[in-house]
C-alpha cells in the first residue's frame, strides 16, 4: 500500500516534474518557443546579412576585379596611347619635308607632310617646335645659308597659315652645316634638302 | 769762176736739200720706220736668279742663315707667281756671287743663264752680335742696280727682312704691293668642329681664332687689318660677331633669323651682312658697333654674299630675284643695281679684285661642277680660271692682285689652294686635319 | 586764110585767133632757124668726153706723160694735182703725136652746131692711170721729181766737181734707195725693188717675233698706249741707238720692252737681198691684259 502511494507520489512528482520540466521547457520552450523564433530570426537575420556579406564581397571582388581590368584596359590603353602620341612626335620629328635643289617651294608631298604635322600641332598645344632649314653640300655654303632660312620659313607659313600660332614655331637655318647623309650623290642630297623640326 | 759757181750750186744744193727735206717732212717729223705691234708678252714670268748668298765672315751662324734664308727667299719669291726663280737647287754647277755690287757682278754670265734679274744677299755680323743683311736687285739686261737695301736685326729676324726684300723685288719689277705682310683667315673643323684660323701669306703661323665648340663661318678682314667679323652658332643662332684681333674686344648682331655674309666697306668701320629679322633674307649696312644703317636690297626674294669694290663704291652681290642665283652690281651712290651674270643658273661668291678691275666668282654649269670664273669688269668677258679639278669655290684675291685662294675638293677633302690671278700655278696652300674651307686674304691696309 | 564770115561774132573771132597764131607759129620758127646765124651766142667751152682707147697704152710713153708737163725746178709742190685735172688745151699740140688713137667725134646736144663747127681737134685720152698704177700718184710724182732733180744736180755737179756736194749726193742716192716703202706696197716696175722689199718685210716681222719671244712683262693693269721702242740692226744684228720713242706711261712696260730688244740680240745677220747697212725698226709693246 505505501508503495502504491509511493509509486502514486513518485508518479505524481514524477508528473509533477515533467510538468514542471515540461513547463520549464514549455517555458523555455516558449522562451524557447520565442526565443527559439527570435533564434530562427537572429539566425535567418545573421544568415540573410552574411549572404548578403558574401552577396557584397562578391560583388566587390567582381567590382575589384573589374576594377583591376578596366586599371589594366587603361593603363593598357594609356601605354598605346603614349606609344601612339610617341610614334606620333616621333613621326613628326623625323619626317622631314623635302625641297628641290635651290627651291623653297613646297611640292604636293611636302604639303602632306606638313598637313601631318598640323594635326599634331593641334592635338598638342602646348608644344613650341624649331623648324630648321638645311641644304645639300652643292653650291656655296653662305648662299646655302639664306637657302635654308627660306625653306624653313616657308614651312613655318604654312603652318601658320594651317592655324598654328605663330609664337610657336622658331626657324633657323643651318645651310650645308649639318647633312643627315655625307654620301655624294643624289639619294643623299635629296635627304639633306629639307626642313626638319625639333621641340624646343 | 768756181767759187761763184761753187755758190750757185750750193744754193742749188741747199735748196733741193730743203725741198726734199719738206716732202719728206710733210707727212712725219722724224725718218718713218715701220712699227710693229705686240700685243702680249710670251712670258708672264720674269726669270729671276738667286744664287747662294755671301756670308761676310765665316762661321757656323752665317752658314746656316744663308742656307736656309736661300730656301725662304727663293719661295718666297716663287710664291707670287711672277717670277722663273734660279738659285742654284736645281742645277748643280750654279755660277755663284763674287760680290753682291755691281762692279763684282759678271753680267754676260748671268745673261747667259737666262735670267733678266739677279738678286744678291750678303750677310754680315756686326759688332753688336746684330745680323746685317744687304740685298741688291740688278737688271741683267741692261747691266745696272735696281734697288738696294740694308736690313739690321736680330739673327733670327732673317727671314723677316728676306720678307721686306721679296716685297721690294715685287713692288720693283710688277708694281705690286702687300702680298708678304698679308694673312688669311679661314675655317677649318680640325678640332671637330668649324672655328676660324688665321694664317700667314704662304700657309705658315697658324693660329687658331675662335674656339666656340659650335660652328664658325665666313671671317671678313676690316680694310685696317684690326677687325675680324664671322658668324657663329655658339648661341644657337647664326650671330654675326665683330671682334678686334687684338684683345677680343667687340659686338655681337643677334637678330632672329640670319646675320651671315659680312663684308667691310673698304676704309671705313663699316659693314654689310644678310640679316633676315624682317622675314626677307636682304642687305643691310651696319657701323662697326653692328648697329644698323641702313636697307641697301629690298627685293623679297634672296639676297646674300656682298662684296664691296676697293673704292667703296659699287657693291657686287648673290641674288634669286630673278629665279636663280646671279650675281648684281650696286652703284652705292645711285643705288641702281645691275645684272653682271648671264651665263649659266648658279652664279655666286663675287669677289673684287683690288685694282677694281675684276670680279671672280663661283659657277655652276651642268656638265662641268663648281669652278671658279672671272670677270672683266670693263669688257664683260668671262673665263674659267679652274677645270675639271673637283668643286671649287670661296675665290679670295691677294691684296697686291697676284694670287687667288680658293677652296678646293680636288684631294677628295676640301683643302685651301692658291692660283695666280691667270689660273695658273695653282698648288695647295696648307694642310691640316679635317676639312679647310672659306680663305679669306686680309686687305692692303688702310687706317680709317 | 580765108575769112569764112559767120553770123556769129566768136566765128569772126576765131578766123582772126587762127590767122595770129599762124604767124606767131612762123615768126617763132624763123627765131628758131635763123637767129644763131644772126647772134652768135657764148656758149660755154665744152668739156671733153673721156674717149675710150680702141689701142692698148705703151707704158713708157704713158709714163712720161705727166712728166712733161710740170716745169721741175720751181718749187711749186702742187704741181702734181693739176696734172690731172688741167683742160687739155696747153698738152692739146703735144698730144698730138700720140694720136694713134681713133678720135671718137665729139656729140653735141643739137644737130645744127655740129654741123655748123669745125670738127674739132682729136682730143687726147685722159688715160685712167690712177686704176693702173697701185703706187699713189703724189709719190710717183715725188720719186721721179727727186730722180729728176737729182739728174740736174748731177749734172750741176759734173760741172763744179766739189766733193762736198758729192758726198750729199752720194747720201741723197742712198736717202732715195733706203727710203723705206709702206709694207705691202707692190713696186710693180721695180723688179729688184720688189724682191728686197719683200726680203725687208720679211726680217723684220722676224725680228718682232723674236723680240716677243723674249718679252717677260708681269706688271699690273694696262698702259693706256703702247710703249714704243725704236732701234737699228747692224748687218751682224747688233743692236744701235735703242730710243724709246713714245712712253707707254708705264715704267715697267717701258724697261720690259727694252729688255726685250736687249735680250734678243744678236739678232741673225740680215740677208744679202737686203741692201741697207742697217734696218730701223720700231716696236709697239702693249698689254692688251690676260684677256687677249
Amino acid at each position: 500500500m505505501a508503495a502504491k502511494m509511493w509509486v502514486r507520489y513518485g508518479l505524481v512528482l514524477a508528473i509533477f516534474c515533467v510538468m514542471v520540466l515540461a513547463s520549464c521547457a514549455g517555458k523555455t520552450g516558449n522562451g524557447d518557443l520565442a526565443a527559439q523564433q527570435e533564434l530562427a530570426e537572429q539566425q535567418r537575420l545573421e544568415e540573410a546579412e552574411r549572404v548578403a556579406a558574401e552577396e557584397r564581397a562578391k560583388q566587390e571582388e567582381k567590382a575589384r576585379i573589374e576594377a583591376e581590368r578596366l586599371a589594366r584596359e587603361k593603363a593598357e590603353a594609356e601605354r598605346r596611347e603614349a606609344e601612339r602620341k610617341a610614334q606620333a612626335k616621333a613621326a613628326f620629328l623625323d619626317t622631314h619635308v623635302h625641297f628641290e635643289f635651290d627651291s623653297f617651294a613646297l611640292t604636293s608631298e611636302a604639303m602632306k607632310v606638313l598637313d601631318a604635322k598640323v594635326v599634331w600641332l593641334r592635338a598638342n598645344p602646348d608644344v613650341k617646335i624649331m623648324v630648321e632649314g638645311h641644304c645639300d653640300e652643292r653650291g656655296t655654303r653662305e648662299y646655302n645659308l639664306a637657302l635654308g632660312d627660306r625653306r624653313a620659313r616657308s614651312a613655318k607659313k604654312y603652318l601658320v597659315d594651317s592655324g598654328i600660332a605663330e609664337n610657336r614655331i622658331a626657324t633657323i637655318s643651318y645651310g650645308e652645316e649639318r647633312p643627315l647623309d655625307t654620301a655624294k650623290n643624289e639619294a643623299a642630297w635629296a635627304k639633306n634638302r629639307r626642313a626638319q623640326f625639333v621641340i624646343r | 769762176m768756181k767759187t761763184g759757181g761753187m755758190g750757185v750750186a750750193s744754193k742749188i744744193f741747199f735748196g733741193v736739200l730743203f725741198w726734199l727735206i719738206m716732202l719728206q717732212g710733210a707727212p712725219m717729223a722724224r725718218e718713218a720706220v715701220p712699227i710693229i705691234d705686240i700685243q702680249a708678252p710670251s712670258l708672264r714670268k720674269i726669270p729671276i736668279a738667286i744664287p747662294a748668298f755671301l756670308p761676310g765672315s765665316e762661321g757656323p751662324l752665317l752658314h746656316e742663315i744663308a742656307g736656309q734664308g736661300l730656301v725662304y727667299l727663293a719661295d718666297a719669291v716663287d710664291f707670287s707667281g711672277y717670277f722663273k726663280v734660279s738659285s742654284g737647287r736645281e742645277t748643280a754647277d750654279f755660277p755663284r756671287l763674287e760680290g753682291i755690287v755691281a762692279s763684282k757682278v759678271n753680267f754676260s754670265l748671268w745673261k747667259n743663264q737666262g735670267v733678266e734679274l739677279l738678286a744678291t744677299v750678303g750677310l754680315a755680323v756686326d759688332g753688336e752680335g746684330q745680323l746685317e743683311m744687304e740685298c741688291r736687285l740688278f737688271d741683267v739686261i741692261q747691266e745696272n742696280l735696281l734697288m738696294g737695301k740694308r736690313y739690321r736685326g736680330p739673327a733670327s729676324d732673317f727671314r723677316r727682312m728676306l720678307r721686306l726684300f721679296a716685297s721690294e723685288v715685287l713692288f720693283q719689277v710688277t708694281g705690286r704691293q702687300g702680298l708678304y705682310e698679308s694673312r688669311l683667315a679661314f675655317v677649318s673643323d680640325s678640332t671637330g668642329h668649324k672655328e676660324i684660323y688665321i694664317c700667314d701669306y704662304d700657309g705658315t703661323g697658324i693660329r687658331q681664332e675662335t674656339r666656340d665648340q659650335s660652328i664658325a663661318l665666313s671671317p671678313a678682314w676690316s680694310s685696317d687689318g684690326n677687325w675680324l667679323a664671322y658668324t657663329s652658332y655658339v648661341r644657337g643662332n647664326p650671330d654675326l660677331y665683330i671682334r678686334h684681333l687684338e684683345g677680343g674686344r667687340g659686338v655681337v648682331v643677334s637678330k632672329p633669323g640670319l646675320n651671315i655674309t659680312p663684308a667691310w666697306v673698304p676704309g671705313a668701320f663699316q659693314l654689310a651682312a644678310t640679316l633676315s629679322f624682317e622675314g626677307n633674307q636682304n642687305i643691310y649696312m651696319l657701323t662697326g658697333h653692328g648697329k644698323i644703317i641702313k636697307k641697301l636690297t629690298h627685293s623679297w626674294d634672296i639676297d646674300v654674299s656682298p662684296a664691296f669694290s676697293p673704292d667703296g663704291k659699287q657693291m657686287a652681290f648673290v641674288s634669286r630675284r630673278s629665279g636663280s642665283p646671279q650675281i648684281y652690281m650696286m652703284d652705292m651712290e645711285s643705288e641702281e643695281i645691275r645684272r653682271l651674270t648671264y651665263e649659266g643658273n648658279y652664279n655666286t661668291s663675287p669677289a673684287f679684285s683690288p685694282d677694281g678691275g675684276h670680279l671672280v666668282f663661283v659657277g655652276m654649269r651642268r656638265g662641268e661642277g663648281i669652278n671658279i670664273y672671272r670677270m672683266d669688269l670693263g669688257g664683260g668677258t668671262v673665263v674659267q680660271l679652274t677645270h675639271n679639278s673637283g668643286d671649287n669655290e670661296d675665290p679670295s684675291w691677294s691684296p697686291d692682285g697676284s694670287l687667288i685662294a680658293f677652296t678646293s675638293s680636288r684631294e677628295g677633302v676640301s683643302r685651301l689652294y692658291v692660283m695666280t690671278a691667270y689660273g695658273t700655278d695653282q698648288r695647295r696652300l696648307l694642310s691640316m686635319p679635317g676639312a679647310q674651307t672659306t680663305p679669306r686674304w686680309s686687305l692692303k691696309p688702310v687706317r680709317f | 586764110m580765108m575769112l569764112v564770115k559767120k553770123n556769129d561774132s566768136l566765128d569772126e573771132r576765131f578766123g582772126l585767133f587762127f590767122f595770129l597764131s599762124l604767124v606767131a607759129h612762123g615768126l617763132f620758127f624763123c627765131l628758131i632757124l635763123f637767129l644763131p646765124v644772126w647772134i652768135k651766142p657764148s656758149l660755154p667751152a665744152l668739156v671733153s668726153p673721156m674717149l675710150v682707147d680702141l689701142v692698148a697704152p705703151m707704158p713708157e710713153t704713158a709714163g712720161t706723160l705727166p712728166e712733161r708737163t710740170p716745169d721741175p725746178l720751181p718749187p711749186r709742190p702742187k704741181t702734181p694735182s693739176p696734172v690731172e685735172s688741167q683742160a687739155p688745151p696747153p698738152p692739146v699740140p703735144q698730144k698730138t703725136p700720140l694720136a694713134e688713137k681713133v678720135p671718137l667725134p665729139v656729140k653735141a646736144e643739137a644737130a645744127p652746131v655740129v654741123s655748123e663747127k669745125p670738127a674739132p681737134a682729136p682730143i687726147p685720152a685722159k688715160r685712167p692711170l690712177a686704176s693702173q698704177r697701185t703706187r699713189s700718184p703724189a709719190e710717183e710724182v715725188n720719186r721721179d721729181v727727186v730722180a729728176s732733180a737729182l739728174s740736174d744736180i748731177a749734172r750741176r755737179v759734173e760741172e763744179d766737181r766739189s766733193s762736198a756736194i758729192r758726198d750729199a749726193l752720194r747720201g741723197l742716192e742712198t736717202e732715195v734707195q733706203t727710203r723705206p716703202r709702206s709694207v705691202g706696197t707692190a713696186e710693180g716696175t721695180r723688179q729688184g725693188g720688189a724682191a728686197a722689199g719683200r726680203a725687208l718685210d720679211l726680217y723684220i716681222s722676224q725680228a718682232a717675233h723674236r723680240v716677243q719671244q723674249n718679252w717677260a712683262y708681269a706688271g699690273q693693269g694696262r698702259a693706256r698706249e703702247g710703249a714704243v721702242v725704236v732701234f737699228y740692226i747692224t748687218r751682224d744684228g747688233r743692236v744701235r741707238d735703242l730710243v724709246l720713242q713714245q712712253s707707254s706711261g708705264n715704267r715697267l712696260i717701258d724697261d720690259s720692252a727694252r729688255r726685250a730688244i736687249l735680250k734678243s740680240e744678236p739678232f741673225p745677220p740680215v740677208p744679202d737681198a737686203i741692201p741697207a747697212e742697217r734696218i730701223g725698226m720700231g716696236l709697239r709693246f702693249t698689254d692688251k691684259g690676260v684677256d687677249l
